[in-house]
């Protein structure tokens, strides 16, 4: 047995070496601006900009935290917000799901407790399994803890991905996106063009079993900590409504308890004027509903 | 279960665990529920099929031992026959032939369309099958002993290393070795590790990385011009053959792990330097299963030119026709068939070795076009694509995939194609340990956690 245990170290050994000596090179070797690692493979291409610059304010003291999807951080102006009720936060970030939502909220409490947490909820919060968000946020210079939150061992892409932010020599971000506010949101002005395509209509929810026990864990956690809270559902367009968001809005009345769920639909918001894509508010249409939002807010 | 899964990466050290720790005669218990496990992960109700295969097989051997005329053993012999191809037929053919059936109905003006069967085809069902079967056979041809154990014989049909996608084993190779007393010895497991890293970083490093390429070009909503079609084609030789003989090395290090030496079933194929050669480096254990139970009994050589052409069409086209319920399998099987037979015809001379190489893996690579298209419509369409360029179209679609990934895909190739025959010899030479083992197969774990795809994509044999 000694030679297969010679064989298993060195190979190891060599793995391991090999591994971090490949690492810190691809990460600070760039080719067009960019890291070389950031070229080999399709997963690390979530690595946007507006995270990048938004994980920097986690440790502000806002008033409002925004948490959700791009639906959230598109839809959901944060200046308008501070303007109306105070300081706002948006850490809305690409394909946030409830899980991922619970963990941002868990690592901004260690700075900081809001007088409101919003909580944007769509189909994706309880579909989608969390991969693209946490390969988004892990590129992004998340903490120690927030990365071990975050399942940074159980999937060796998330390793990969954590690795590479934490060797490269300069701490900048590789990706800017148009349109993006210092407090996190990102708006855009165009609008979406008369023959435009949508894509076909989803009309079944699929809610993950691993979503559904975060939402109720975050329900508890939320009411436990005496946080205010409010989900939110923000507006589509009429042509992309499919059965799945009706079913998705039943589902969280359903487990909510007593949280507020406003639903943020409303015939003021069209889909020519206030939308950029098939789901996205544009500057505009986020203005509009953030307004709402702060009369809602304010109201209760 | 896959073997590039979480899953297998804490199922495979239990059983190896419990399989040492427990007494040799009852590693067969062990092994067994490993296997249905295994198989169970995947559709536990379809290890049914299995178990209705395993039944029949072992009674008729059994039957066949006690019986000597030659009639009711041929009764025998039709039985196993009729069972394990009435599976397959039913679960794998029965909706191959109602579409063809239907379309026949359509032409006539027929109203009338069958309806399909809704059964799920089960996994490695080909496989398993045509183990069990070639059991059979040999017993009936008196070149295999029957297995009086039902146990070892379940394991023999089942053993999960190479269940669900081979190498299909012969019972006088598996049965006795399954039987032997073994104890953990290290150049086993060094071997076995070996053959595992090296198979893991071909299925998940070069085979699932290429195969994204080639999904957007095959199976993509626009028509690719002809310079993608030529390059996917390229990029699917080097996928199939790294996943199919990926998970063919992680069977045979599996199984050495436990003591078990499986069969080749690959010897670097792309570098024949003809059809007839290929055939003896691809899928080894399914073209010597023809050889053996097909195209000698159908006469093999020894009988007048024309039926002996037809033995050879016949044998391909069969054997397109288990790859899948599909024209495309079987138009790929013809053109083997019509490669193989033109050689022996034709004895073109081919000067230089690098030129006889080049000009079989084009020929190879023409009929994975087929194999690879969704059907028979979009392989014609593909093939009229490849006369026409359409560098543009080409651009843009690199441009959409990630030029910088497609140049890293390129170079995985390239590389790959360099170091395969080294790595294969490697394993071949079986001279223990190396000085560079450690550098080598550690800088393969290394590539593979930095650019394998993780995303756990099945086995293309698998549905086979």
């Amino acid at each position: 047995m000694r030679s297969f245990y010679i064989f298993a170290l060195s190979v190891v050994t060599s793995c391991v070496v090999l591994y971090l000596i490949a690492m810190w090179s691809l990460s600070n070797i760039h080719f067009k601006g960019l890291p070389l690692i950031y070229r080999t493979n399709s997963f690390y291409q979530w690595q946007g900009g507006d995270t990048y610059h938004k994980l920097k304010l986690l440790e502000e003291n806002p008033k409002v935290l925004v948490l959700g999807s791009s639906k959230a951080y598109r839809g959901i102006d944060c200046n308008v917000l501070s303007e109306q009720v105070g300081a706002t936060l948006n850490l809305g970030t690409t394909a946030q799901n409830v899980c991922v939502s619970f963990s941002l909220l868990k690592e901004h409490l260690r700075f900081s407790k809001p007088d409101l947490l919003v909580i944007e909820i769509s189909p994706i919060s309880f579909e989608s399994d969390g991969f693209e968000s946490r390969v988004n946020l892990l590129a992004n210079g998340v903490s120690m803890n927030l990365a071990q939150d975050l399942g940074i061992f159980k999937d060796i892409r998330y390793t990969n991905v954590f690795l590479s932010q934490k060797f490269k020599l300069s701490d900048e971000s590789f990706y800017e996106k148009d349109g993006y506010q210092n407090c996190g949101s990102v708006l855009s002005d165009s609008s979406l063009p008369a023959e435009f395509a949508f894509p076909e209509l989803d009309n079944e929810f699929l809610p993950g079993e691993e979503q559904k026990g975060c939402f109720s864990e975050l329900v508890d956690f939320v009411q436990s900590e005496g946080i205010n809270t409010i989900f939110i559902n923000l507006p589509v367009p009429e042509e992309s409504k499919g059965a799945d968001i009706i079913e998705c809005s039943s589902y969280v009345h359903s487990c909510k308890r007593d949280i507020p769920y406003l639903e943020l639909d409303d015939a003021e918001i069209n889909t020519t004027e206030h939308f950029y894509d098939h789901i996205h508010l544009n500057a505009k249409g986020a203005k509009a509903v953030s307004l709402k939002l702060a009369k809602s807010v304010l109201k209760k | 279960m896959l073997f590039n899964s979480i899953e297998f990466l804490i199922f495979l050290p239990i059983v190896f665990l419990l399989h040492y720790l427990l007494p040799h005669k009852l590693r067969w218990i062990l092994l067994l529920a490993a296997s249905y496990i295994f198989y169970m992960a995947w559709e536990w109700k379809y290890i049914s099929l299995i178990l209705v295969s395993t039944l029949i097989d072992y009674s008729v051997a059994r039957k066949m031992e006690s019986e000597s005329r030659s009639g009711p053993r041929k009764l025998l012999l039709l039985i196993s026959m009729i069972t394990n191809l009435g599976i397959l037929v039913i679960f794998k053919y029965a909706n191959f032939f109602i579409d063809n059936v239907n379309l026949v109905f359509e032409n006539v003006g027929m109203n009338y369309l069958i309806p399909y069967t809704g059964l799920l085809l089960p996994m490695g069902i080909s496989f398993y099958t045509f183990q069990t079967m070639a059991y059979t056979i040999d017993v009936y041809r008196g070149q295999a002993k029957v297995e009086r154990h039902f146990g070892y014989f379940a394991l023999y049909v089942s053993y999960f290393p190479q269940l669900v996608a081979g190498p299909i084993e012969r019972a006088q190779n598996l049965i006795d070795q399954l039987k032997a007393k073994t104890s953990i010895r290290s150049e086993n497991l060094i071997l076995g590790s070996k053959m595992m890293i090296w198979g893991l970083f071909k299925k998940m490093v070069v085979a699932d990385r290429l195969g994204a390429f080639v999904t957007g070009v095959y199976d993509g909503p626009h028509d690719p011009s002809g310079i993608l079609v030529i390059v996917a084609t390229l990029f699917f030789a080097l996928q199939i053959y790294c996943d199919f003989s990926g998970y063919s090395d992680i069977a045979i290090g599996v199984a050495r792990i436990f003591g078990v030496r499986l069969m080749d079933n690959f010897r670097t194929p792309y570098l024949s330097k003809n059809i007839s050669e290929f055939w003896s480096r691809w899928h080894i254990s399914l073209s010597t299963w023809f050889r053996d139970y097909l195209y000698i009994p159908l006469g093999g050589n020894r009988v007048n030119k024309s039926r002996w052409l037809m033995n050879i069409m016949l044998v391909f086209l069969i054997s397109g026709f288990w790859h899948g319920a599909n024209w495309t399998f079987i138009v790929w099987g013809g053109l083997h068939g019509a490669y193989l037979l033109s050689e022996r015809f034709l004895k073109l001379k081919i000067p230089l070795l690098s030129i006889q190489r080049s000009f079989t893996f084009l020929l190879v690579c023409l009929a994975w076009l087929f194999f690879r298209a969704a059907d028979i419509g979009t392989a014609g369409d593909l093939l009229a694509e490849i006369s026409n360029p359409g560098v543009q179209n080409a651009s843009y679609f690199i441009k959409a995939f990630g030029v910088s990934q497609f140049a890293f895909l390129s170079l995985i190739g390239i590389l790959f194609m360099f170091f395969d025959p080294l790595i294969d010899k490697r394993h071949k030479s079986e001279a223990g340990l190396k000085k560079s083992d450690g550098l080598v197969y550690g800088a393969m774990v290394a590539m593979t956690l930095l650019f394998g795809n993780f995303g756990e994509v099945s086995f293309i044999y698998f549905q086979f």
